[in-house]
């Protein structure tokens, strides 16, 4: 026996809205979670256009092919993707969406596509699948003309593994999902080996996080401040049937305990090193699970992987930044704040996807980056902001360093997100020179009052 | 057999019994013990200068610096009056700094730094711990844990034992391991974690570029601490106690660490638990991890002088560490044959028909080997030569004293002796040159009764004819009177220039 999809209502009526775009064929990616019991989809994101191609033509233009389909291009949007995804949400297959006249070549492709998704989002995964992992993939292929969908299932730890026949069946009632949410204390120093290029540094930050992710193997997670067993169920029988007679979806809390190391060496260990850099702050962890019967062991991968990605995927994202734009920070020495983490709904269910803004990226970036890579629309009032930017230096380590001349920043804009005011950190400096100006005013205006009086 | 060597403690105060029941330990079908036995002996012997002592084994009162002495395994059972429950946190903390420079002053500077850092952690409300085999998690700091109804502050501290799951059932059935459960302290192993996640705001993460750092420094500290508490205190006092004794132990830690430092070499300190004469607490000393026995003598005459001991017994060698009931081994020595030690027969067998004194068959026979054999497996096997004396009655061994007292001087190997179908080890000897008397100190292989010494003693001597043995100062030691019986003796010696790694390589085949 296949294995079982159960789709969003949502899915459904995207599809139809691609298929009446008229195209003679459109990828995407079908967002879900996979457990061993069942799988799930929630969301179906179209692949963006590469800018230097034409327009898929239209259908009945005849010379397209699905020869044409980029797959390091799917995979790139894959990998974009899956940093808007918290724990325990991943991409769980494809989909293809042809005229007629190309369905016959759509299993290849869809083939090609999966294997080129999954390889390239191992790239840089701290984690390593464990057995409970699900490694099935799922393609869907949707005939414009017929909208006969046909679904299969790759095994995609098997390169030669052969299409298997699944099914994909829509949901009337919208699922609910559990919440597992948790802020956690990063505090992390890596040594940089090289750092004469960003890349370097990069890559040297990726080992020193895949370090850490061993050390977080034998974290121990408490959820709502029980200890449970690792094959139990997360959800008490009990509780959770009078959650559902409410039908408000369950938030749980998380505590990630970190295990005190085995000792085997008798020296320290001294690594030389060019420079390193420290990573610290309270990043928000959160991780959704169906509200099936889920097992403790699937809350505990879902959140650590969740704070593992949460961390590397910033780093990841500053990296980027600075290749593609320079270093916007003059002095080295200062911390170098790391995006930011926010929640945006997805309509049709309980579950947000995530992003990273940095301060001064303004709301029509982010808008315009879930357009593209979600194809979702995002309104600022749905905006959760999870966390606070970072204004004072808790890098105190620093009393090692006498000639470090950072003072810290003593703003008082901590509690203000600049991204919600729609402003860059400069105006608000700005409107703090003008109030400050202004008050100055005042009391010479007022002191003037009394003189005259 | 080298367990047998380590067995005995002479520096606590044990019972005579206790020694001679582990003296005689058991072990069945083992046909090479002297075999296994001549490969492990002198690498810890050959470290001694005065084999005297070994030999004459008159005197237990070893030499202060003698390493031998101190590799003898402890046998300890504390037996206190009020029923206590020993707390035991064990774990790893993780120490890492960067360093700008390597020199001494600037590594001790930072150390010194990341050590408070530490110590303020363990003071933090995010330590926490775990009470080994219980889903017990204790956050010591603010009084908060997992079983809040089981455990309140007000609760005697014993009552953790009813949360504590135990192994095996089956004991509860078992009189017998009920009993010796009874004797043994209760020990509560706990061990410390930190929390990672936070009930304050989420804050997003900074980067930042040390550019000053050139090396990391990574530690892990084996945090060891033993506290013993009667089983009526408060559970809520407790946990300052423990978190105290952590921080106080942080601090002997860094004072250990700052002393033994080299350049930016840093040795990881060990902490050792130790039994002192009336005292009941466990004294423990963090000593430099890799630092020889040797190269701490000052350091052990201090802590002899403050806690007022005598020099002539090594209270504080490392080897004389308590060793917890509910903990495995780490030296790797063999304890309990029946456990470990897998059926030699076949390498023996293989080497003898090798050298063409037996048969092919002979492989996997159960045929036992006589003490030409021996020699010959040994020399086969580890190149290891044998001396063989021909005595023609038991009663002439008498007349080999001088022989095997020069034989333990020098070589300081045990001697087997063989006679019929008998086979013993003998292990030392007791000789007085003046009058000629001999006494022997036996291992018998072939033993396979309890450890109680009224059945030693009955089978033993029903075994040896007329076999007399004396006790005195906790020293067991057996007189043969062999009649009508050739006996044989085969000393081995040892090779002084044995590699090393062959020695614990053949250690590894051969005990497990």
């Amino acid at each position: 026996m296949g294995r079982s999809y159960y789709v969003e209502e949502a899915v459904e009526k995207y599809f139809t809205k691609i298929v009446q775009q008229e195209k003679s064929y459109v990828i995407g990616l079908l967002i879900g979670h996979c457990s061993p019991q069942r799988d799930y989809v929630v969301l179906a994101v179209q692949t963006p256009q590469k800018e230097d191609q034409g327009e898929v033509p239209k259908k009945k233009s005849g010379s397209s092919t699905l020869d044409d389909i980029d797959e390091e291009w799917v995979s790139i949007h894959a990998n974009q993707v899956n940093r808007m995804l918290p724990g325990g949400l991943l991409v769980v297959g494809v989909f293809l969406i042809t005229s007629p006249e190309l369905s016959k070549d759509s299993q290849n492709a869809l083939r090609k596509l999966i294997f080129a998704v999954d390889k390239s989002s191992r790239k840089n995964r701290l984690w390593s699948l464990d057995e409970n992992d699900v490694t099935d993939r799922v393609a869907v292929h949707i005939c414009s003309a017929t909208k006969k969908n046909t679904c299969r299932t790759f095994e995609v730890s098997d390169p030669k593994s052969t299409a298997k026949p699944a099914d994909w069946k829509y949901q009337n009632t919208p699922s609910y999902w559990l919440t597992i949410n948790g802020n956690v204390h990063v505090d992390l120093t890596i040594p940089l080996s090289s750092c004469a290029t960003y890349q370097d540094r990069q890559k040297c930050t990726r080992q020193g996080l895949a370090q850490w992710a061993k050390e977080l193997e034998n974290a121990v997670i408490f959820f709502n401040g029980q200890v449970k067993d690792k094959d139990g169920d997360l959800v008490d029988e009990q509780k959770k049937s009078r959650s559902v007679a409410h039908c408000s979806p369950q938030t749980i809390s998380a505590n990630i305990l970190l295990a005190s190391n085995p000792f085997n060496r008798s020296t320290a260990l001294v690594q030389v090193c060019k420079s390193s850099l420290s990573i610290q702050g309270v990043v928000k962890c959160r991780a959704y699970l169906s509200n099936n019967k889920p097992k403790v062991k699937d809350a505990v991968q879902a959140i650590k992987r969740d704070l593992l990605n949460t961390v590397s995927d910033r780093c990841e994202i500053l990296f980027e930044d600075i290749i593609l734009n320079g270093s916007q920070h003059e002095s080295e020495k200062a911390p170098c704040p790391l995006p930011q983490r926010l929640f945006i709904p997805i309509p049709g269910s309980n579950i947000m996807l995530c992003d990273y803004v940095f301060g001064d990226e303004a709301e029509e970036d982010l808008q315009n980056r879930f357009l593209e890579m979600m194809d979702l629309e995002v309104f600022r009032k749905d905006l959760e902001f999870a966390e606070e930017i970072h204004t004072r230096d808790t890098h105190a380590k620093d009393d090692q360093y006498p000639h470090d001349s950072y003072q810290p920043d003593k703003s008082s804009n901590e509690e203000m997100h600049t991204l919600k005011k729609g402003a860059s950190t400069k105006f608000q400096q700005n409107i703090g020179l003008l109030m400050a100006t202004a008050v100055v005013l005042l009391a010479a205006l007022i002191s003037l009052h009394y003189l005259n009086q | 057999m080298k367990f047998l060597v380590f067995f005995l403690r002479p520096f606590l105060d044990l019972s005579a019994p206790v020694i001679s029941s582990y003296l005689l330990a058991t072990y069945t079908r083992v046909r090479f013990c002297c075999a296994v036995c001549t490969m492990d002996i002198p690498q810890q012997i050959s470290s001694v200068n005065s084999m005297s002592k070994f030999a004459l084994f008159a005197g237990f009162y070893a030499d202060f610096n003698m390493d031998f002495w101190c590799r003898i395994s402890p046998v300890i059972r504390v037996i206190s009056e009020a029923p206590e429950v020993l707390f035991r946190i064990r774990g790893g903390l993780s120490l890492s700094f960067p360093l700008a420079a390597v020199d001494e002053s600037s590594c001790k500077k930072a150390l010194a730094k990341e050590f408070s850092n530490l110590s303020a952690k363990l003071r933090s409300e995010s330590l926490v711990f775990h009470v080994s085999r219980t889903s017990l998690y204790i956050w010591p700091n603010t009084g908060v844990s997992t079983s809040p109804n089981d455990l309140t502050a007000d609760s005697p501290c014993g009552d953790v034992f009813s949360l504590i799951q135990t192994d095996d059932d089956d004991s509860k059935r078992r009189s017998s391991k009920k009993k010796e459960k009874k004797i043994q302290q209760q020990v509560v192993n706990l061990s410390p974690m930190f929390e990672m996640s936070t009930s304050s705001k989420a804050v997003a993460p900074t980067i930042k570029y040390n550019t000053d750092c050139h090396h990391l420094v990574n530690i892990t500290l084996p945090m060891d601490t033993a506290v013993s508490l009667p089983t009526e205190d408060k559970w809520g006092s407790l946990q300052k106690i423990l978190v105290d004794k952590l921080v106080h132990q942080l601090a002997d830690m860094e004072k250990c660490l700052m002393k033994y430092m080299k350049g930016s070499a840093i040795c990881v300190a060990e902490p050792f638990h130790f039994v002192l004469p009336g005292r009941k607490e466990l004294v423990t000393v963090v000593y430099p991890a890799g630092v020889a026995e040797s190269q701490l003598e000052n350091c052990r005459r201090v802590l002899h002088g403050e806690f007022n001991l005598p020099l002539d017994r090594p209270y504080f060698k490392r080897a004389n560490a308590y060793h917890f009931p509910d903990e495995p081994y780490k030296d790797g020595y063999l304890r309990n044959p029946h456990v470990h030690l897998n059926h030699p027969a076949l390498e023996g067998g293989t080497a003898l028909v090798d050298v063409g004194d037996k048969p092919s068959s002979f492989v996997g026979s159960r045929q036992w080997i006589g003490s030409i054999e021996v020699q010959l497996v040994l020399n086969q096997l580890l190149g290891v030569t044998s001396k063989i004396m021909f005595v023609n009655q038991g009663t002439e061994l008498a007349s080999r004293g001088r022989d095997l007292v020069l034989h333990f001087q020098t070589e300081g190997t045990p001697v087997m002796i063989g006679g019929g179908v008998l086979a013993h080890t003998i292990l030392g000897v007791n000789w007085s040159e003046t009058t000629g008397e001999i006494k022997f100190l036996i291992l018998d292989p072939h033993y396979k009764g309890a450890e109680d010494l009224q059945t030693i003693v009955e089978k033993v001597s029903s075994k040896m004819h007329h076999a007399v043995f004396y006790i005195i100062n906790y020293q067991l030691i057996f007189r043969f009177v062999w009649e009508n019986n050739l006996v044989t003796l085969c000393c081995r010696f040892l090779i002084k220039n044995l590699p090393c790694e062959r020695g614990v390589r053949i250690k590894a085949q051969q005990m497990y």
